[in-house]
């Protein structure tokens, strides 16, 4: 039988293919082009930090690293991530369909991102952009002599690739759903697919159009956020963060809905609060609009706004927290499987329970006042991106690797390497909220003498953490030549788009069972299957 | 029904566009109220005016292709919604005269200058609508027999009706905030 690889063949088949499996794959080299690219600057900005006086980049080199590793990060690798390449393997498959409804529409964002992606690494080769990833005015429109336009083009195009995801996903979910699967039948990672797909589609054209205000307003002098021209400054952080408060849900999200799955089947339970969970997402999606000013806190808002944007970002809380105690509750009594997806998954609960209660921490106004851009903030966000999306990610390839590439990894090189992640994570990222909390700011490259000892500890985890996600990247890869192929359902998992083969034919199904089956029903399923 | 909830959602996410520069707007009216009502008066409320009732008639057009199911009423569309860009094209023309249009601005108080800045920039982003909308319309004039496209014809209505919905906000917020506060 022929699967989706063979389908047609040859280069040519991948670049002009509307399948979205293959869809996926594309998404999944570029992003992790990219995430080298974003590491690389991570390490040389560590590396910086590792001695109190800056000493192997200039500070102008140093607010380039810090920019363009962010830019790089957020918009290239992790909003990407999860909806692009795992929504879009598996969101028809969950669902039975044979395709998104607009092929190539899909296939089109695809090329829609490169192109973004390749105006953002022309500025980064060409010298790069200070900025910060934030862009904040006036400095971006009037003060900085970096490639300010070049990378807002960038970040402006890939927009659009984020918001024709969102509607293909939209509709691909209202419309193409198996005739027997109702809204409450939907796999949670589904529900969350949608939940994103919303973001993606209100917020991003916010972000969109702030950037091309900055670009114009560079070229042209147009005066919209320029004081002497009579325009406000500030007006551009309360569009920007319009965009990218829920961007971080954009991120989280859909790393929430690798969870439910996962954790089910590893524990072999019906997920607890299956509508809980579901409708979560959606209030998350839309309470994560209504809070962006937590970052303007020191911004000179009215203290009525901060008042008021400090209590909402409490209640946006609410809906996480029911997700937790979801997860918990599913575990709980549980017969536990410590295989890979699960290590990763286990770790992305505990990482982003630290990340969101150092977030209510940041969301009081008193103790923001504090740490207000110190490290403090870098750590609870990286806990929160590396820590909680990146974690689900992995755990998510990890999980669909099986039927992505009808081949199987090696189950001791994957623990280790999810262990080795979760260690060096820690060591690297932990320090820092010390760092913060004593005081020291973000954006620096040189800093007192007192904090050199916690920084030391952090450059060293982040070589471990370098090595642990090297190890996936290789052993992967390498699985991909194995002649060992793996069955339909490897784990013995009940979701719908464990029914085809792994590698799936082109088509999906072969041919669609009449009924879909109840995802979470782990109770009369076989034991866990795969290598113990 | 089947195919024309992609053009909504993307409809939505357009709303978001315009949505968030209205909002700057009005924010920023908010804080120069006074002068922003002088410089409307610099507008052509004429052109403005005939504008929106050519947007609204061409509107009805597409409505009427679809009810009535004959195409040529899209081309009365597609000639009404030409002759909305040529007049634009005087009114910029004209105000790039006096010096009141973006890149070309001559001795304002920067209260014009911001007041002329949104006019120039959300009246160009509309402008680019109503071009994209004209091809739509031409694509759905050409298709309009194709069995298999069932879908165009409705898509580039909705997206008609989306921005001649557009102008009906900036149509006010520009010509007539000064109406009634003489010059
Ligand atoms: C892989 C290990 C990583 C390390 C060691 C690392 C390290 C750093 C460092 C040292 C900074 C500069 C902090 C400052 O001075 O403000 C930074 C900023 C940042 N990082 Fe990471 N990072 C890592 C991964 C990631 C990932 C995966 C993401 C997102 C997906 C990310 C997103 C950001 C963002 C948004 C900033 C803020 C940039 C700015 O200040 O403009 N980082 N990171
Ligand atoms: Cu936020």
């Amino acid at each position: 039988m022929k699967n989706y690889f063979d389908s047609p063949r040859g280069v040519l088949s991948w670049l002009i293919t509307t399948d979205h499996k293959k869809i996926a794959w594309l998404y999944l080299v570029s992003i992790t082009f990219f995430f080298i690219i974003g590491a690389f600057a991570a390490l040389l900005m560590r590396i910086e930090l590792f001695t109190a006086h800056g000493n192997i980049v200039s500070p102008d080199v140093y607010n380039r690293l810090f920019s363009i590793h962010g830019i790089v990060m957020i918009f290239f690798f992790l909003v990407p991530s999860i909806p692009s390449v795992l929504g879009n393997f598996l969101l028809p498959l969950m669902i039975g369909a044979k395709d998104l409804v607009y092929p190539r529409l899909n296939l089109m964002s695809w090329y829609v991102f490169m192109i973004g992606g390749l105006f953002t690494l022309w500025a980064t080769i060409d010298g790069g952009v200070d900025t910060g990833w934030t862009f904040y005015t006036p400095y971006s429109t009037m003060f900085s002599n970096s490639h300010v336009v070049l990378a807002a083009l960038g970040v402006f195009v890939t927009g659009f690739s984020s918001i024709m995801t969102g509607v293909n996903f939209i509709a691909t979910i209202h419309q193409l759903r198996h005739k027997d699967m109702n809204w409450f039948k939907m796999p949670l990672f589904v529900w969350a697919m949608y939940a994103t797909s919303i973001i993606m589609v209100l917020a991003t054209p916010v972000l969109a159009t702030a950037v091309l205000l900055i670009g114009l307003e560079r070229i042209f002098g147009l005066g919209i956020f320029d004081p002497a021209l009579g325009g406000d400054p500030l007006l551009f952080q309360h569009i920007f963060w319009f965009y990218s408060h829920p961007a971080v849900y954009i991120m989280i999200l859909p790393a929430m809905g690798v969870v439910s799955e996962v954790l089910s089947c590893f524990s072999r339970r019906r997920v607890f609060g299956y509508k809980f969970i579901a409708y979560s997402s959606l209030a998350i999606a839309l309470f994560g609009f209504l809070v962006w000013g937590h970052h303007m806190f020191v911004s000179g808002q009215s203290t009525f706004a901060n008042t008021v944007f400090s209590f909402l970002s409490f209640l946006v809380a609410v809906p996480s927290a029911v997700k937790v105690f979801s997860w918990t509750a599913t575990l709980y009594r549980a017969k536990i499987y410590l295989r890979t997806p699960m290590i990763y998954i286990l770790g992305f609960i505990s990482l982003f329970l630290v990340g969101g209660l150092t977030g209510l921490f940041l969301a009081s106004l008193a103790i923001d006042l504090h740490v207000h851009d110190t490290y403090f903030v870098v750590a609870h966000f990286h806990y929160i991106m590396v820590g909680g999306a990146v974690m689900g990610f992995l755990g998510g390839i990890h999980f669909w690797w099986p039927k992505i590439s009808g081949k199987t990894y090696n189950e001791k090189w994957g623990r280790f390497s999810a262990v080795i992640i979760i260690l060096g994570f820690n060591l690297t990222f932990f320090p820092q909220f010390i760092l913060g909390y004593l005081g020291m700011p973000r954006r620096y490259h040189s800093y007192p003498e007192v904090y050199e000892y916690l920084n030391q500890v952090s450059t060293v985890g982040l070589f471990l953490l370098g090595i642990g996600y090297f190890f996936p990247i290789v052993y992967l890869t390498m699985s991909l030549f194995d002649k060992k192929t793996v069955g339909a359902n490897y784990w013995n998992a009940a979701g719908l788009e464990w029914l085809t083969e792994s590698p799936p034919p082109h088509e999906n199904f072969h041919e669609l069972p009449a009924t879909v089956p109840d995802v979470y029903d782990y109770e009369r399923l076989p034991d866990l299957g795969g290598v113990s | 029904m089947k195919n024309h909830m992609g053009m909504w959602i993307f409809l939505a996410s357009e709303m978001m566009i315009f949505g968030v520069l209205i909002f700057l707007y009005q924010v920023a009216m908010n804080q120069n109220l006074n002068e922003f009502r002088m410089a409307s008066h610099d507008l052509h409320f004429i052109h403005g005016t005939v504008n929106t009732v050519i947007l609204l008639t061409s509107s009805y057009f597409v409505a009427l292709s679809d009810v009535k199911k004959n195409r040529l009423f899209l081309i009365l569309a597609m000639i009404l919604g030409v002759v909305f860009i040529s007049i634009k094209g005087f009114e910029y023309y004209d105000l790039t005269q006096e010096g009141k249009f973006p890149l070309n601005f001559k001795d304002l108080s920067s209260a014009e200058t911001l007041f002329f800045t949104y006019y120039g920039f959300l009246t160009f982003l509309h402008l680019l609508h109503v071009s994209v909308g004209i091809l739509l319309l031409g694509a759905a004039w050409f298709l309009y027999y194709n069995p298999k496209e069932k879908n165009l014809p409705h898509n580039a209505g909705l997206y008609w009706h989306f921005v001649d919905l557009v102008w009906v906000f900036i149509y006010p917020l520009f010509y007539l905030i000064g109406r009634n506060y003489g010059k």
